[in-house]
């Protein structure tokens, strides 16, 4: 019993009494995700939740350029008031553009499979 | 044929996208071959959603060929074959075989290509006119030119990529296999 729990990469611990030690194997899987966490954590996260409390903040009347940590949603109801139009021109261009990518790459990537090169040894 | 889908990567982005404005120049190859045949009804390319989309459609081309390519590359052939055993024409094969297969590769193709299509402002920025800007323009003009666009920008962001995320979702749930969610 206590040999599988070993093999299970301590993920299913037995219901009663402490979760099993983690084994090596997992060790080195958290070792492996901790570059790719700590990146993420560094150049996403924290960059997106400081362009979330930008969002919301508010001009100091009189001074423009400088703001005050607030939560000023008419930020969000002047994106949407002022440049809808871009918004639905943004929605429209990229989804022309994915359709006659489609019509192009489809036929493409079809020829370059099937009938071009090594690959196409039917 | 693989290299020719590579060699653009070779050049800027942006750079490419300036060569663009001179292929659809008002004396440019394609313009003019339009005016010639009359099919260009406001006489001009360039400063037009066309060019805009033209545009996208080039530069994300790469995105959409090879996901579609890898998962063609990886179909069997075999059970392609084997629709034609089965007494189906070539066009219900391609329908009911080969398109399915290449579904994953299709769906990854379209997200590369309309998520950064989306949000892209150079296309916009090179190629059209003042109507034919879009969010990246805002945002960017926003950002840099406007004194205390800061708040604005950001909230056109942070709502672009709220619409993005739901539209994927969306799609990925309607059209998507069932290891991605």
């Amino acid at each position: 019993m206590s040999a599988l729990a070993h093999v299970g990469a301590g993920a299913s611990g037995a219901p009663t009494g402490p979760p099993p030690e983690p084994t090596k194997k997992s060790r080195l899987a958290y070792l492996l995700l901790l570059p790719g966490a700590v990146w993420l954590l560094v150049f996403f996260v924290i960059p997106l939740v400081q362009l979330f409390t930008v969002s919301l903040q508010s001009q100091f009347p009189g001074y423009p350029g400088y703001y005050y940590r607030d939560v000023n949603v008419g930020n969000y109801w002047r994106a949407f008031t002022d440049f809808g139009p871009h918004f639905g021109r943004s929605l429209l261009f990229a989804g022309l553009a994915t359709f006659f990518a489609f019509c192009l790459a489809y036929p493409l990537a079809y020829a370059m499979a099937f009938k071009a090169g090594s690959g196409g040894a039917s | 044929m693989m290299i020719l889908v590579i060699a653009p990567f070779f050049t800027s982005f942006i750079l490419r996208t300036v060569a663009w404005r001179q292929i659809l120049a008002d004396e440019g190859p394609v313009a003019t071959t339009l005016n010639t045949l009359h099919l260009l009804p406001g006489g001009r390319i360039t400063e037009t959603w066309m060019a805009v989309v033209a545009g996208l459609t080039y530069n994300f081309l790469p995105f959409m060929v090879l996901p579609i390519y890898a998962s063609l590359e990886r179909a069997d052939h075999r059970i392609i074959e084997a629709g034609g055993d089965l007494y189906a024409n070539g066009f219900t094969t391609f329908r009911t075989v080969t398109l399915p297969m290449s579904m994953p590769g299709v769906l990854a193709g379209t997200l590369l290509t309309f998520i950064p299509a989306a949000g892209d402002y150079v296309n916009a920025e090179l190629l059209g006119s003042d109507n034919t800007k879009m969010v990246g323009n805002v945002i960017e003009s926003q950002f840099f030119r406007v004194l205390g666009g800061f708040p604005t920008a950001a909230a056109l962001s942070f709502t672009l990529m709220a619409i993005i995320l739901a539209l994927v979702f969306v799609y990925v749930r309607k059209f998507g296999t069932e290891e991605l969610l």
